[in-house]
Parts: structure tokens; sequence; C-alpha cells
């Protein structure tokens, strides 16, 4: 019994602690919370006084230059916020000027400091800043050397800001440091290759042939579906027919893109393939590369697709092709067909 | 104290079932506790998000993925009209709103007409997943990304599942047809879906309550603390249910429920299981669970998230009668998961859903309740006729009373520094306020209301009752 009162009086003794906890909390929240409103009012009268300022040079009409460095953190962090809503507000109209503008107040010098943080979410908001500042030859090497990042969201991060900035850099390194875990299966790294591939002209397809990985193949796919240069539909139509599902699907993304007709033997090969989402991004592929006259039996075939999704991406492709007329006087062989017929008014509407 | 051999038969069994109580409630304490340390970090994490930059991608990236909004209705001419718009007005890339008028017997579909000028269309039913018959379609060339749709009653559901079967996009979000999502909300809550695009198969949001906040065109400009104790002792509820137990959950990857609310899904992988399941009113939980157990028993990979920062509002009632109606639904509903999912329960195969989650859902949310009350009981009047001593009373009352409030107070501190929505210190203090408060009433409440659902379960009760709404900008609910 003695035990089990020592255990009732440790029960009331650690509840008595939490209370106090919970008190101490909660005083400690109103105080942060009055803190945080004097914070506000201050950065509300930072960012009045800086719109005056940063509209001018937003709008091409005064130099970045005139602009004054920012003073401390509060001040950064007021200044970004405002350029932030800016550019959201005027649908980045203002980009042009952005760069300089964030060189000027010495956001280059906040984000480099950010970029040598311990924690990644710091590291994070560095690159994603530096990415947005103007060109440096300095800031690009920083940026490159921290590709060797341990953490995986840090390293992404970074590779989209060297891309962002337009620097120097190798595309294999970057492959290379994405693929090293799981960044180089986020979107945002497709994401980037995607912006690689619309601003430079590196050669993606030699790339893609040399990727030794379904993840690098995926990412220099989607470089290759930005570029959309012709002279790579050959091999990204082999990859079409013989490449493991994922990169099966990019490269039939990429031959819908390019609409290079070399790229319908992939796509008719693919059409037939086991796997819906294949077969999907096939039919897609064939519209855009094939011809009315030779594939649009194919798409009719298609229509009887054991999955609807496919059955659908068919019947859009004739539409697309105006080929209709070839279902005119067709009855439908099964309940989906027999509302896709009505979706398109080949039967009577159901509310008619 | 008497010793033990000395006691009566009556007085052995009060002390054997007090201590039974007394444990129970201990550990289930321990464990919240366990989950607000655990949640603590992500906590920290939401704060840092706060600083936006991500965003700037999301918005401008060509990859964000195309989300259809699942939003089935039933008598909702009061709010449904608003709810419509703000979706509209979400902040997202590529949006499609499929709204589903599931045999309401007010003006729903009227007003949805009147409101945005639809006219019938035709559209391809390809019933992959089970619901009542359609009788229209709605569109309009002037928003060609809204399609109504108006079926046979048939239930959430089915609702849902209509819905999901005419949806395009690949990932999907289940929403209240009476709820408000932030104009951001999406953004932020498509996060898992952009890092681990393969892995992710649902992601759940924070579900707020909008009674007594400042709502403008369907958009909360202002949030502010419930009018009403009721609303106030709910608002403190819903943060500690999705800002500690969740957020704890997402840590060991062991989400069991995402509310139906409000809760992203990728398509391909609903269909391949089916949709939503008929016959239970808590469709949301049992959804997830069967994610759950469908990947273990076909070794897929599968991750499923709670994000805080992402928020969805929704109405609370007002009155303990419709809460009470509420409340022994959701209990249902999680009788019904339990029992339909039973085998998970304990089995290793399922991993730690199977060994930690759905254990922990049998003790404390169908157990414990029945112990809670009879402690209540039990405990005051045994101490009183003196069968037990005023250390088991005192012990008793602290890890009732005391641990709750330090739990709900933590919450609430943790939850406002971290995403910091409330403006007016006096809402804080109310909160604060009803954080405490709660304690003394409305959490035992609560435990009468599980019990009342678990007996309902038990005696097969269907159906989910009338939730009448006054709507967001009612002078009441505003």
């Amino acid at each position: 019994m003695i035990a089990a009162l020592f255990v009732l009086e440790t029960i009331l003794a650690v509840a008595a602690v939490f209370l106090l906890l919970a008190a101490g909390l909660w005083v400690w929240l109103l105080l942060a919370h009055a803190a945080a409103e004097r914070r506000e009012r201050r950065a509300r009268r930072i960012t009045d006084d800086w719109l005056d300022r940063l509209l001018p040079v937003l709008e091409g009409e005064a130099d970045a230059a005139t602009l004054p460095t920012l003073r401390n953190k509060e001040e950064l962090d007021a200044v970004l916020a405002l350029l932030r809503d800016l550019m959201e507000r005027f649908k980045g109209s203002y980009r042009n000027h952005l760069s300089a503008v964030l060189s000027s107040i010495g956001a280059i010098r906040h984000g480099r400091h950010l970029l040598g943080k311990r924690l990644p979410s710091e590291r994070i908001r560095g690159a994603a800043l530096l990415g947005w500042c103007g060109p440096d030859a300095e800031v690009d090497n920083v940026l490159t050397a921290a590709l060797a990042d341990r953490d995986a969201g840090a390293r992404l991060e970074i590779a989209d800001a060297l891309v962002r900035r337009g620097a120097a850099v190798s595309p294999r390194e970057v492959l290379e440091a994405l693929c090293r875990d799981e960044a180089a299966r986020s979107l945002r790294a497709r994401d980037l290759f995607r912006r690689w591939g619309e601003e430079s002209a590196i050669d993606w397809g030699r790339l893609l042939a040399e990727a030794p990985e379904e993840n690098a193949r995926v990412l220099v796919l989607e470089a290759l579906r930005a570029a959309g240069r012709a002279e790579w539909t050959g091999e990204v139509s082999a990859i079409a027919m013989a490449g493991p599902h994922r990169v099966t699907v990019a490269a039939l993304r990429v031959l819908a893109a390019m609409g290079d007709p070399e790229g319908a033997e992939g796509a008719r090969w693919a059409s037939g393939a086991t796997d819906p989402e294949i077969r999907r991004e096939a039919v897609a592929a064939l519209v855009a590369c094939g011809s009315p006259a030779v594939d649009a039996g194919q798409l009719v075939a298609r229509l009887k697709d054991e999955d609807f999704d496919v059955r659908r991406a068919a019947m859009d492709g004739l539409q697309a092709w105006h080929q209709q007329a070839r279902l005119k006087g067709l009855a439908p062989a099964d309940r989906w067909q027999e509302e896709l017929f009505r979706e398109v008014g080949l039967t009577a509407p159901s509310h008619a | 104290m008497t010793a033990v051999w000395n006691m009566s038969g009556l007085e052995a069994t009060v002390w054997a079932v007090g201590l039974v109580v007394l444990t129970i409630q201990g550990l289930q304490n321990a464990i919240y506790l366990v989950q607000l340390v655990r949640a603590f970090p992500e906590f920290l994490r939401a704060r840092r998000r706060a600083a936006r930059l991500r965003e700037w991608w999301l918005l401008t990236s060509g990859v964000t993925p195309p989300v259809t909004l699942l939003v089935p209705g039933y008598n909702e001419e009061a709010t449904i009209v608003e709810s419509v718009r703000s979706m509209l007005a979400l902040r997202y890339p590529e949006l499609e709103i499929v709204v589903v008028n599931d045999g309401s017997k007010d003006a729903t579909l009227a007003k949805l007409i009147e409101a945005f000028d639809l006219r019938p269309v035709e559209r391809a039913l390809p019933r992959r997943v089970e619901y009542k018959p359609v009788r229209g379609v709605y569109a309009t060339p002037r928003l060609p990304n809204l399609l109504v749709v108006d079926k046979e009653n048939g239930g959430k559901s089915d609702g849902l599942n209509a819905a999901l079967d005419l949806a395009r996009h690949p990932l999907v979000c289940a929403m209240d047809a009476d709820s408000l999502l932030d104009a951001e909300s999406l953004l932020r809550a498509v996060r898992p879906f952009i890092d681990e695009p393969e892995e992710t198969a649902a992601v759940g949001g924070t579900v707020r309550v909008v009674n007594g906040c400042v709502v403008k065109g369907g958009n909360v400009v202002e949030t502010r603390a419930p009018h009403g104790w009721v609303e106030r002792f709910q608002t403190v509820e819903y943060l500690r249910a999705f800002l500690m137990a969740r957020m704890s959950w997402t840590r060991s990857q062991t989400v069991t429920i995402i509310s139906g609310a409000f809760g992203i899904f990728r398509r391909e992988r609903m269909l391949e299981m089916g949709g939503y399941r008929h016959g239970t009113v808590g469709e949301d939980m049992e959804l997830v669970v069967r994610l759950h157990r469908h990947a273990c028993e076909e070794n897929r990979p599968l991750k499923v998230w709670h994000v805080p920062d992402p928020v969805c509002w929704t109405e609370a009632p007002a009155e303990l009668k419709i809460l009470s109606r509420q409340r022994t639904r959701w209990q249902r509903g999680l009788c019904e998961t339990l029992w339909r999912h039973r085998r998970m329960i304990g089995s290793p195969r399922y991993g730690q859903v199977g060994m930690v989650a759905l254990p922990q859902f049998v003790l404390f949310d169908v157990i414990s309740p029945l112990f809670e009350l009879i402690g209540l009981v039990l405990v005051p009047l045994c101490y009183a006729a003196g069968i037990l001593s005023i250390e088991f009373f005192i012990a008793y009352c602290a890890l009732v009373f005391g641990f709750g409030i330090c739990l709900s107070v933590a919450c609430l501190v943790l939850a406002e520094y971290s995403l910091r929505r409330y403006r007016r210190a006096r809402d804080l203090w109310i909160l604060g306020l009803a954080a405490v408060v709660e304690n003394f009433g409305y959490r035992q409440l609560n435990s009468i209301w599980r019990l009342m659902g678990t007996w309902q379960f038990l005696a097969k009760k269907r159906g989910w009752g009338d939730m009448p709404r006054r709507g967001f900008n009612s002078p009441k609910a505003g």
C-alpha cells in the first residue's frame, strides 16, 4: 500500500508540474502575441516606407542602385515579404527588375548567410532567395559547392536556384546531386529540368543516352520535353518501347509534346501495353505524332479499352482529328461507349 | 489506509475498479503527452514554413498536380453558393470543381443553377465506383472548371463516389459543401504529393471552427473566437485533435483519419479500391484505414500525411442536441471502421497501424470512455463513503482535470505560436479560458456521447440525422 500511495503522490506531483507548465506556457503565449503584434506594426511601417522606394525601380523608372541596403533582419524580412506580395499581385510583371532589386538591397549577403546555417529549412530559404538574385559568379560557385548538402530538400532548392540564375553548372553534376536519394523523385526536380530544357542549348539527347539510372533518365526526358527538338525523337521513341514504367511514361509525354511523326512508331507500340497509364499516355502521344489516315483505326480500337480513361483519351483524339464521322451509325459496344458517344453528341442526349 | 487483506469484498472491488480507471486514464494521458512532444518539432517546422518562399514556385510551376474538388452536399441551400464561390477563388493553377447535389429536399440545386447560370450538359458516367442514378449534370461555359451533378439521395459516400467517377484530374480533394477553404490551402496541402509523388496517397489538412470568424465573399478574413461556449469548446477540441494527435501520427506514418471536410487523395488509388464504402457513417476514416490495409496486403509503398497549415473552416454545431447527434455519429463511424477492419488490430502484418494506431483507438476511444464515466461516478461516491482514500481522490482529479487542462492549454499555445491565427488578445483569453473550462463538463459529455455512439453501433443504428446550418454570414454564426 505504501507503493500505491507513492504512485498516487507521484501522479499528483506530476499533474501539479504540468499545471504550472500550462500556466507558464499561457503567459508566454500572451507575451509572444504582444511582441508579434509590435513586430507586425513595425513591419507595416517598413513596408509603407519601402513601397514608395521599390515601385519606381520595379517599374523601370529608377535605377536599383538608388535603393539603400537593408539595415537589419527585421527590415529584410519585411521587404522580402513585400516583394513576394508584389510579384504575386502583379503576376510576375515586375520579375525583370526583381533580381537587380534583390542584389541592391543586400539580399545576396543574407542568402549566403542562410546557406551556411545548421537547419536545412534555413539553407532552403537561403537557396530560394539566391535563386532570385542577380548574376554573380561568386554566388554561382557557392551554390555549386553547396550541391553536396546532406539534406535532399536543400539540395533540390540549391539546384533550382542554380537553374533559375542561369548559372554555368553541368547538368551531370546536378543529376548526380539529385539522384543521390529521393530528391530526384520529387516533382520539383522535374520542374527545374523542364525550365532548364526551355532555356538552355544543352545536348539533352546525349545526356539521355549516358544517363545511368531511371531517375536521371526521367529528369533528362523532362528537359527534352521542354526543349522539344525533333533530332532526339528516335531515341525517345525507342525508350518508349523498352523503358521501365516511369521512364516509358516520361518518354511518351515527350513524344506527345514534340508531335514529331517519327515518334508515332513508339506510341503505336506502347498503346498495346498492359499498363493502363502507359496506354493512356501512348494514345495522347499517338494523337500528337500520328496521322488520322493511318492511326484513326487504332484510336477507334482503343474505344473498347478496359480502362475508361484510355477510351476517353482515344475519343478526345478522334475529336481533335475531326474523325467522329467514323463512329456515325456505329452501335455502342457497351455502356462506357454509349456514355462517351452521348457525351460527344453521337447519340441522343439523356436530358432531351 | 485500510490494508488489502482487511478489505471487504466490496471495498476490494471498488479499489480494483478504481485502479483500473486510474491506470487507463494515466496511460491515456501519458500517450497524449508523448503525442504532444512528438508533434512539437512539426509545430516548429510549420512556423518556419510560414516564410512562404517556396509557394512562389508552386504558383508558377507547370508540374503542380491538377486537382479536382469533390463536393457532396445534402440540403445545403444556406451555404452552398458561398462555399462554391470560395472554391472558385482558391489560388491553384489547375482546379476542377465537381459539386454533387445528393437528392436534396431543399433548393440546393436551384440556388446553384441560379447563382452560376448553369445549363444541362452530357458527361459520360463510367460508373467505376458505386453510386445512385444521376438525374442530370450541369455546367456553364462561363466557368469551365465547375460541374454540378444532380443525383438521387444515397448518402455522403455515394455523393463522393459520383464526383470521384466524374473527376478528371490525378488528385482529388474531398470536402464538405458547408466548409470553406483558405485561399492557399490546396497549394500548401499538395506539398507531400510534390515531394514524394509515388508514395503519397493521401494528405489531410487542418479543420477549424468558423463560428465567430469574419467571413467575406466566401473567405475567412479574420479569425475570432466563437460567441457561444459550446462552440468555443469545440474550437479548442479541434485544435487538440488536428494539431496534436494527427501531427504525431504523421511522424510515425500512422495517420488513419483524414477528415471528410478536407482531404486530398490520389484518384487512381481510390478507383482501384472501389472508392468510398457505402453503409458507414465514418467513410473518411474507413477509406484511410482501407488504404493502409490495401497497401500492406499488396506490399505497396504508402504515405499518408497530415499537413497543419492548410486550413478548412467548418461550421460547428452551436446546440448541444445537434452536437450530440454529430458526436454519436462520429463514434458509430469509428466503431464501424474498427469492426470492419478488426483483422488489422494487433496484427504485425499491418505495421504500426495494426500494432499501435488501431489498438489505441480501441483502448482510448471505445473502452476508455466507459471507465472514465465509471470513475467520475464511482470515485467521488466511494470517497464520500470512506471506501477510497483522499489521496486516491486527489490523484484521480489530478489525472482527469490537471492533465486535461495542461494538454488543452499546451495545444492552444503551440498551435497559436506556430500558425498565429488570432489577432486579438481578447480571443486568446477567451479560448484560454475555454481550454480550462472544457475539462469540467464538456469532456465528460463527450465521453457520454462516445458511449451512446458505441451503443448505437451495437444496436446497429444507421443514418446520419439532420445537421441544420445557419450559413457563414448569419449574425449568430458570425
